[in-house]
């Protein structure tokens, strides 16, 4: 077993209510991601993907966000305790992140040069002429042709595609150990998410960082992961390594959204979609989350909810069906 | 940009061409100067003598005409009441009404930026929604009433200000601060909603997300972002400054060019109400350029 970089220990984010509820955008997530590697965060919109990433960089806005419980661990030390001095010191520096949307990430009044460099002067405390060549460079190397105009320029004259690597090589500068990207890629064209990908995987290598990559996209996650977590209604449903999770998915939910994926050397009329939303974080019906949607239901899933088994080595999952036979 | 200051320079005498005949025709309703000029006895005679003499006998369209003409030369006229050349009139007085319009402003911008980002950043606190009604209050007191307030208390009472006129550092200080009482809880409001807003984007998340503690974000990364609206904001209110300290400069004695309009216009000295509202229009214009000039140095994105 590698070295744990990052552990999420069993946590819990909420946020509160106007009414004095709680709506549980995570609850009770434990996965852990090793140095060097991938590890594929899936699901589909509101299920607790991004507000897991943020919790881990803490930057829910507290209030109404609250961590209720469990632990961050990065190199064994909890994040979720340290202060806010030592949360930033390794925020952008050692852990770093990336965003969906490259049109706003970016600040519109200051020169890209400065938004990249100034993450440089702030950890290294390096002079701001030096940090802006290594900022030059990081822009070469992310595939950015002028880079030494380009730095003088202003987010605004870019397209998203530009942005989004201006984004990684922001992220990249302090040689970050752990990279979270927040599906970089869902906002670009379909030939531009091709190219970012095949930077973030470059630059992995290069850097050896290891990558937490949440899309809904699961050709992105064949592409990239060496292990998958599975999200539904902020909840871990499946996890395992990637090929494991491709080859015999478990769960009704990870195979619905398996089956909704397009392949082209099918001869599909009709793409798979899964009935109905998924439901509010503030009213999570009792017993199984998913029991509304699955079409596996047993009366049994609306009374009890399942727990996150190992049914294989290394492969979790959270239903009763856990593949074909109902095995309470 | 170039060009732009050269189209809006170009557009602004159609303004200021607007104002100059609105205001010839306005001052000319308020009644005849050569009633008060001269004493209530005086002979029909003397009242044709001295009319002909300050061309208020000729039609009206001639009146206006000449004067547009004298407009074209840059010439305001001469005061009926000074005798003396409008232009050099408004000259003299300037310099105060800017030196109490420069200290109002900056008064109020070194106390409303700070208390409009601890608002903004305390955002439903006790302190922030202290800051917010004490701001409903002072906005809502007008300016004479606070000079008024101010002459009662620091002047009567304490002794410690004189009650108005001008000459040191004394006497500014009250009207300086009168005046920025009305702008403070404005600037504060106007900060602290743009500030908020900002704080709420992707970029300041971004910012975060690299490591920056909450100060140094205000400081990098929101504030010259949530500067807009309050540049726009603060350069109306310096254009309203320059006129609009009538009451304060009148409450206070403080003899500027407000104070003088006021005069002016009970006077019906119509060259010097003319010349003070064109100027003081011409000022108005002046800043609202400058403000849209300032705008592409504080946000990239804007371009003319």
């Amino acid at each position: 077993m590698p070295e744990k970089l990052l552990e999420v220990k069993n946590l819990k984010t909420y946020f509160a209510l106007e009414d004095g509820g709680w709506a549980k955008a995570v609850d009770d997530v434990s996965f852990s991601v090793a140095k060097g590697e991938t590890l594929c965060i899936v699901g589909e919109s509101g299920c607790g993907k991004s507000m897991t990433a943020l919790s881990i960089m803490d930057l829910i806005a507290k209030p109404p966000g609250k961590y209720m419980g469990g632990q961050i661990l990065f190199h064994g030390k909890d994040l979720l305790t340290l202060s806010e001095k030592e949360k930033s010191s390794i925020r952008g520096n050692r852990i770093a992140m990336i965003f969906q949307e490259p049109m706003t990430a970016l600040n519109p009044v200051k020169k890209i040069g400065i938004q990249i460099a100034e993450v440089l002067q702030l950890h290294e405390h390096m002079d701001k002429r030096k940090a802006m060549e290594q900022a030059i460079l990081m822009l070469k190397k992310v595939g950015i042709p002028r880079a030494e105009k380009i730095v003088h320029e202003y987010p605004h004259q870019f397209s998203g595609g530009m942005r989004q690597r201006v984004m990684i090589a922001m992220a990249m500068m302090c040689n970050p150990e752990l990279l979270i990207a927040d599906e970089p890629t869902t906002a670009l064209d379909v030939t531009i998410q091709a190219q970012v990908l095949d930077l973030m995987r470059t630059m992995k290598k290069e850097f050896h960082t290891a990558l937490i990559f949440i899309t809904h996209d699961f050709g992105v996650v064949s592409e990239m992961a060496d292990n998958v977590v599975v999200m539904y209604a902020g909840q871990i449903i499946e996890s395992g390594q990637a090929d494991m999770l491709f080859e015999r998915p478990l769960h009704p939910y990870t195979r619905a959204l398996l089956a909704s994926v397009p392949f082209i050397d099918q001869d599909k009329e009709v793409l798979h979609s899964i009935p109905g939303t998924v439901p509010e974080a503030s009213k999570y019906p009792e017993g199984c989350r998913f029991a509304e949607r699955c079409d596996k239901c047993h009366p049994e899933c609306r009374k009890k909810e399942p727990k996150l088994q190992e049914q294989e080595p290394g492969h979790f999952v959270k239903c009763f069906w856990a593949g074909d036979e109902y095995c309470q | 940009m170039l060009n732009y200051i050269l189209k809006r320079l170009f557009f602004s005498i159609f303004v200021l061409f607007g104002v100059a005949t609105i205001v010839f025709f306005l001052v000319r309703m308020t009644g005849d100067p050569v009633a008060i000029m001269l004493s209530p006895d005086a002979t029909q005679e003397q009242i044709d003598q001295l009319r002909a003499s300050l061309g208020l006998d000729k039609p009206l369209i001639e009146q206006y005409l000449i004067y547009l003409g004298d407009l074209i030369r840059l010439d305001f006229g001469r005061s009926l009441r000074y005798a003396d050349s409008a232009f050099t009139l408004i000259i003299e007085r300037l310099p105060k009404t800017l030196m109490l319009a420069g200290t109002a402003m900056f008064i109020s911008l070194c106390v409303a930026i700070p208390t409009g980002i601890i608002a903004a950043l305390k955002k439903g606190s006790i302190f922030d929604q202290g800051i917010m009604a004490l701001s409903m209050v002072g906005q809502s007191m007008p300016v004479f009433w606070i000079g008024i307030l101010l002459i009662l208390f620091f002047a009567v009472d304490l002794g410690w200000l004189p009650t108005g006129g001008y000459g040191t550092v004394k006497h500014l200080v009250m009207p300086a601060f009168a005046l920025a009482f009305g702008l403070i809880p404005l600037v504060t409001r106007l900060l602290r909603s743009s500030l908020i807003e900002v704080l709420e984007t992707d970029y300041i998340r971004t910012a975060r997300a690299k490591g920056f503690m909450p100060r140094a974000v205000i400081f990098k990364h929101a504030l010259k972002n949530s500067l807009l609206p309050v540049i726009t904001v603060v350069g109306l209110q310096m254009g309203a400054l320059l006129g609009g300290s009538v009451v304060t400069e009148s409450v206070f004695a403080w003899p500027g060019v407000g104070q003088m309009l006021v005069q002016a216009i009970t006077n019906r000295d119509f060259p010097l109400v003319q010349a003070i509202i064109i100027m003081l229009s011409a000022a108005f214009v002046f800043i609202n350029l400058l403000v849209d000039i300032i705008y592409v140095f504080v946000d990239p994105r804007i371009q003319y």
